[in-house]
């Protein structure tokens, strides 16, 4: 494996060609036309056009690139291909080296019915549910047994997206069949299942790896609570909330999950604690995820070059019993969103910019002084990622660092973020998944 | 009264044709920009005298996308 072509745009984009080049591999930029000239290309060693309006989609495009550039690996980031079971499978078939799991492995992780039972199976604590739901009738008898209230989720979801929440029977048979016309629509199946409710529950996830030798390790957890319309905006690690014990007992359950599926490669497996530290799997994403900075941070390991060095059929390069984390590590996501107007998208021009930089100060972009953010992806601009020796010394960096960075043309997360850190809750780090949006309620 | 885009983005629906009758604060369209979908409510209530813009079409900021009397 010499060749990586990168099927992904961004600041991941930039950090994939960051990773092949310090491997001494060559990495190679495809792009549909809305991103010529994007500056994201600028950082890697060849760079191609995908034509195609179907842009980083198009699995037959990029595919037909990969001939054409001599790929002989394809790397596809977070989002669009990454858990495409079909793309993976193709992959294979073209004789490439998809960097990620085995097909079969995001097949049986995108059902998340399936997901569920494989993982009981295995040992791993679900959150309390049922199968796939045949009609409203049944609906009624699960949620009955498991207990108001219940979401109702899509099998075939994922990510916070597919999920409507039922207190009493009433509102259940409601959205039933809206709810499985939805999953239809958005997902190609209509499969349903129920889920208990948890109350104000916490995210935390666990990172995996997995290689071809028979090693499966994890480096510890993410807290992932700070979200709004259930995507996460700030990520920390460790958290405050999982001492050794329970992050030993967590990533173990991790391990026996990705082993379950014959995982390889990255992956997350994400579940929610409840107010009892009572830990429930909730699903694992199969790919490197947005946050993988954080653990970076605390744990030394390059998880992009583990991901490409696995990919090439060598060995994780650190045992289990070697993984130490020193210190805390934040990571900010700095979104073209208005917080001031409901988070909504603000695409546009970037006239003016300055990047924070000084210590332990690290931000992942592919942004630029004059570059467009589009409108026809997604809203993530940088991660401004911080460490410090311990919780307290990470957020007055973190403090220091957003109140550097300044981006003029757009608006961004960043002002918002300036005063979650400055609340009781954040600081003593007494949240769960609901507090921003509680919050932001607050301020009106 | 016209009913302008308030966001840069591609129009995700539109929900009235002309001659539809719409109450203020009624859903006539929705924009997506980002993977977000914002929708477009009536400002007022009468009578949809003109559609301007289409499923798929592109609008800026500003653009009117239906003209209501």
């Amino acid at each position: 494996m010499q060749r990586v072509l990168v099927a992904n745009r961004g600041e991941i984009a930039v950090r994939i060609f960051r990773a092949c080049r310090e491997l001494g591999l060559t990495s190679i930029a495809v792009y549909p036309p809305v991103d010529q000239g994007a500056p994201h290309l600028d950082f890697a060693d060849e760079v191609f056009e995908l034509n195609t309006r179907k842009g980083y989609l198009d699995r037959a495009a990029i595919l037909e690139t990969a001939k054409e550039a001599k790929a002989d690996a394809i790397h596809p980031g977070y989002g669009f291909l990454a858990e495409n079971a079909d793309f993976a499978r193709e992959c294979q078939e073209a004789g490439l080296i998809f960097v990620g799991p085995p097909a079969d492995a995001i097949e049986a992780m995108g059902i998340k019915t399936t997901a569920r039972r494989l993982m009981e199976e295995a040992g791993v604590p679900v959150v309390p549910g049922c199968p796939v739901l045949a009609d409203a009738e049944e609906a009624k008898e699960w949620a009955n047994r498991i207990g108001y209230p219940v979401l109702c989720k899509a099998s075939a979801g994922g990510g916070g997206r597919g999920i409507r929440t039922a207190r009493n029977e009433v509102e259940l048979v409601d959205l039933f069949s809206e709810a499985k016309e939805e999953a239809e629509l958005a997902f190609g199946s209509g499969d349903v299942y129920l889920e208990k409710y948890l109350v104000n529950p916490r995210h935390v996830e666990i990172q995996v790896l997995a290689d071809d030798h028979g090693n499966v390790i994890h480096l510890g957890e993410r807290e992932c609570s700070i979200q709004r319309r259930r995507q996460k905006l700030i990520e920390e690690s460790p958290s405050v909330v999982v001492d050794e014990s329970l992050r030993q007992r967590m990533g173990e359950a991790a391990v026996r999950a990705a082993e379950a599926v014959g995982y390889r490669n990255a992956g997350t497996v994400e579940c929610l604690l409840d107010a009892d530290r009572n830990f429930y799997f909730l699903e694992m994403n199969t790919r490197i995820q947005v946050e993988h900075p954080i653990t970076e941070m605390t744990t030394g390991v390059d998880l992009v070059k583990e991901q490409l060095r696995i990919a090439q059929g060598k060995p994780i390069s650190i045992a289990q019993e070697d993984v130490a984390w020193t210190g805390w590590a934040f990571e900010f996501r700095i979104n073209a969103e208005d917080p001031d107007r409901d988070f909504r998208p603000t695409p546009g021009k970037v006239t003016g910019l300055r990047v924070p930089n000084g210590p332990w100060t690290r931000v992942d972009t592919a942004m630029v002084e004059g570059s467009m953010v589009s409108p026809f992806f997604d809203s993530l601009m940088g991660k401004l990622v911080v460490w410090g020796r311990d919780r307290d010394e990470a957020i007055a960096r973190s403090k220091r660092a957003l109140s550097e960075f300044s981006i003029a043309g757009v608006k961004s997360t960043i002002p918002v973020m300036l005063k979650v850190l400055d609340t009781e809750e954040f600081r003593t780090g007494a949240f769960d998944v609901d507090f921003l949006e509680r919050w932001l309620a607050k301020q009106g | 009264m016209e009913v302008k885009a308030d966001m840069v983005g591609i129009v995700n629906k539109m929900l009235v044709k002309v001659g539809d009758k719409v109450e203020e604060n009624q859903q006539v369209a929705a924009v997506e920009s980002m993977k977000m979908v914002v929708k477009v409510p009536a400002p007022v209530s009468g009578t949809v005298k003109e559609v301007k813009i289409g499923e798929g079409d592109f609008v800026q900021e500003g653009d009117v996308l239906i003209v209501i009397e």
